[in-house]
C-alpha cells in the first residue's frame, strides 16, 4: 500500500509540474461542442445524454492512453526503470499508484462537458438515478486503472508505442458504444464490445439518465469491475513477464 | 567476501522478437573476480569490455548466461531479493532521475522503493543531501540542476538504502574537477564505514587514488587484478625515468620510446633496464641533478596491457 501511495504522490507532483499531462482537457471541448451541436441541430433530444457521456468517457480513455500508459515507458526512457528493477520494492504497486493518479483526473472531463453544455448550449441532461451513474463512473475509473496497467506493460515491448496508442482511441470508442449505442454495430462485432468495460459503463450511465428503472444494475456493475480486475491481473502478469524478459535479454523491447 | 564472481558469462542475441535468435554477442566471457569486504575495487577497461554488464548482473538487473555471482554471500540469481537491499548502484550520466521532482522528492521516492520507514527515509534523505552539498537546492526541481549536481544526486540515490556494497558505474562522468575531487573524498569515507565498493572508470588517476586494487578487463575477461602499484610492477616491458628542470634532449639515445614534458618534469619511457640506466647516466652527465627512476602510471600500464585501440571498441 505504501508503494501505491508513493506512486500516487509522485505522479501528482509530476503532473502538477508538467501541464502536458492535461492536454486531454484542452482537446475535449472540441469533441464535446461538435457532438452537442450535431445532436441539438438535428433536434434529437433523446441523444443529448449520449452527446454528454461520449466526451466524458472519451476523456477518461484519453487520460489513460495519453498519460497513464506512458508511466512505464517514460521510466524506461528516463533511465529510472533500471535502478527501480535493482531496488528491493516491487514496481507494480508504484506504477499502479501512478496510473491511479492519472485516472483520478479522468473524472474532470465529465464536469468539463457538463459545464460546456450548460454554458454554451443551455442544456444539461437530468440524471434520474445518480447513485447508478456515480457507481458506474467509479467502476469505470477502477477498470480503466487496471486496463491501463495492462496497456502500459504492453507498450513497453514496442519501439513504436505511439502507433498503438493512436489505434487504441477511435476503434475503442466505436466498439464500446460511448457515442453510438452498441446495438447500431454490425451483429458480428457486438460480442467484442462486451469485452470492453466502457460498453457496460456507457450503457449503465445512459440508463441512469432515463426515468424508468435500471435493470440488472449489480450484474452490469460487476461486469465493469470484473473486466477491470482482468486487466489489472493481466497487467500485473505482463509487467512481471516483461521485466523478467528484460533481465534475461538485457532489453525490454520486443521489436 | 563482498563480491564473488565465478566464471561469469553473459551473451546477447541480436535480432527482434520475444526471443531474439540473431548473432551472438559476448559481453562477459568466463569472468572471475573476488572483492573482499571493505575493499575499494576499480574495474578498468575500454568501451565494450563488459564493465557495465558486470555491474548490471551484480545489481540483479541482468541475469548471467552461465557462471555465478554473489554479493556478501548471496547469489544474485537465486537470492536476488536478499541481494537488492544490500546493494546500491550509481550509474553515470544524467539519466535515472525524475527531472520534474525535486532532489528531496527523488530521494524520498527511492527510499520508499528501498522500503525505508517514513521517518528513516526523511532523515536519511536530509543526511545525504547535506553530505553531498545539495541541501540548498534540495527542494528545486532536478531539471534545474547542473550536470555535476545531478551526478551528486545519483550518488545520494545509490546510498539511500544504506547499502553494504556500492557499485559505481562511471560515477564522475560530467563532474567538474572540484566535484570529482570531493567524490574521491566520499569514497574514502564510504571505505572507512566498512562498505565494499566496486567502481568502473576510465579515469586512471581516479582509480590510482581511490582503489585498493584494480582489475583490468577486456572482451569480458580479466587481464589482471592487482594493487595499482603492483600492476605497475607487472609492466615489465618499459622503464621510466623522470627528471626535474632538465633542458637536455634525450630522444637520440638508444632505447628511448617516448619523451614527454609536463609541469617542468621530463618523463622518458625506455624499452628496458639498460636503456633507462643509459638515460639516467646521460642526464647526470649533463648536469641534471634531480633524476629518478619512476614507476609507470596506471594509464601507461593500462595502455600497455590492453593496447592502444584508437577509436576501436
Amino acid at each position: 500500500m505504501r508503494l501505491f501511495l508513493t506512486g500516487l504522490r509522485v505522479q501528482f507532483e509530476v503532473m502538477r509540474r508538467q501541464p502536458d499531462h492535461l492536454l486531454t482537457l484542452c482537446t475535449l471541448p472540441f469533441t464535446a461542442v461538435i457532438l452537442l451541436s450535431v445532436v441539438l441541430h438535428s433536434a434529437r433530444p433523446d441523444l443529448v445524454v449520449n452527446a454528454f457521456l461520449a466526451p466524458a468517457l472519451m476523456g477518461l480513455w484519453g487520460f489513460a492512453t495519453g498519460s497513464a500508459v506512458e508511466v512505464v515507458t517514460g521510466d524506461n526512457w528516463s533511465g529510472t526503470l533500471e535502478p527501480g528493477m535493482a531496488a528491493p520494492g516491487a514496481l507494480h504497486p508504484v506504477y499502479l499508484g501512478r496510473i491511479a493518479a492519472v485516472m483520478g483526473l479522468g473524472v474532470i472531463p465529465l464536469g468539463e462537458t457538463w459545464l460546456l453544455g450548460g454554458v454554451l448550449f443551455g442544456v444539461t441532461p437530468t440524471i434520474h438515478h445518480p447513485w447508478v451513474f456515480w457507481a458506474a463512473m467509479a467502476a469505470s475509473v477502477f477498470a480503466m486503472t487496471g486496463t491501463s496497467l495492462l496497456m502500459a506493460a504492453a507498450l513497453l515491448l514496442s519501439r513504436n508505442g505511439g502507433i498503438y496508442q493512436n489505434f487504441l482511441s477511435f476503434p475503442i470508442y466505436v466498439l464500446s458504444g460511448v457515442m453510438v449505442p452498441v446495438s447500431y454495430l454490425p451483429e458480428p462485432l457486438r460480442p467484442f464490445s462486451h469485452l470492453v468495460f466502457l460498453s457496460w459503463a456507457a450503457d449503465l450511465m445512459r440508463d441512469s439518465a432515463s426515468p424508468g428503472p435500471v435493470s440488472a444494475v449489480g450484474w452490469r456493475l460487476l461486469a465493469v469491475v470484473v473486466l477491470g480486475v482482468v486487466g489489472l491481473v493481466a497487467g500485473r502478469l505482463l509487467l512481471a513477464a516483461v521485466l523478467r524478459r528484460a533481465r534475461e535479454l538485457g532489453t525490454v523491447r520486443y521489436a | 567476501m563482498g563480491v564473488r564472481v565465478s566464471d561469469l558469462t553473459r551473451t546477447y542475441h541480436r535480432g527482434k522478437g520475444w526471443r531474439p535468435r540473431g548473432a551472438e554477442v559476448t559481453a562477459l566471457a568466463g569472468l572471475s573476480l573476488e572483492v573482499p569486504t571493505g575493499e575499494v575495487h576499480g574495474l578498468l577497461g575500454p568501451n565494450g569490455a563488459g564493465k557495465t554488464t558486470l555491474c548490471k548482473v551484480l545489481s540483479t538487473i541482468l541475469l548471467p548466461s552461465s557462471g555465478s555471482a554473489a554479493v556478501l554471500g548471496h547469489d544474485v540469481v537465486a537470492e536476488a531479493a536478499l541481494v537488492r537491499p544490500l546493494l546500491g548502484i550509481v550509474f553515470g550520466g544524467e539519466r535515472g532521475l525524475y527531472w520534474k521532482l525535486s532532489g528531496r522528492q527523488n530521494l524520498r521516492y527511492w527510499a520508499a522503493l528501498y522500503k525505508l520507514p517514513d521517518d528513516v527515509a526523511r532523515r536519511r534523505a536530509d543526511e545525504l543531501l547535506e553530505r553531498l552539498g545539495l541541501t540548498a537546492k534540495a527542494d528545486d526541481l532536478v531539471e534545474t540542476y547542473s550536470r555535476g549536481m545531478k551526478q551528486r544526486l545519483h550518488l545520494a540515490r545509490g546510498l539511500i538504502g544504506d547499502p553494504k556494497v556500492v557499485l559505481f558505474d562511471e560515477p564522475t562522468t560530467g563532474m567538474d574537477p572540484v566535484a570529482a575531487h570531493d567524490f574521491r573524498g566520499l569514497i574514502g569515507e564510504l571505505r572507512d564505514e566498512g562498505r565494499t565498493i566496486l567502481i568502473t572508470t576510465h579515469d586512471m588517476a581516479e582509480a590510482e587514488e581511490v582503489c585498493d586494487r584494480v582489475t583490468l578487463i577486456d572482451k569480458g575477461r580479466v587481464l589482471a587484478t592487482e594493487t595499482p602499484r603492483g600492476l605497475a610492477r607487472m609492466s615489465a616491458r618499459h622503464r621510466w625515468v623522470e627528471a626535474d628542470e632538465a633542458e637536455v634532449d634525450v630522444r637520440h639515445l638508444p632505447g628511448v620510446v617516448e619523451v614527454a614534458r609536463r609541469d617542468g618534469v621530463l618523463r622518458v619511457r625506455t624499452d628496458g633496464d639498460a636503456s633507462a640506466r643509459a638515460v639516467l647516466d646521460f642526464l647526470l652527465d649533463n648536469g641534471v641533478r634531480s633524476v629518478r627512476a619512476a614507476p609507470p602510471t596506471l594509464e601507461e600500464v593500462y595502455l600497455e596491457i590492453i593496447g592502444s585501440r584508437g577509436m576501436g571498441v
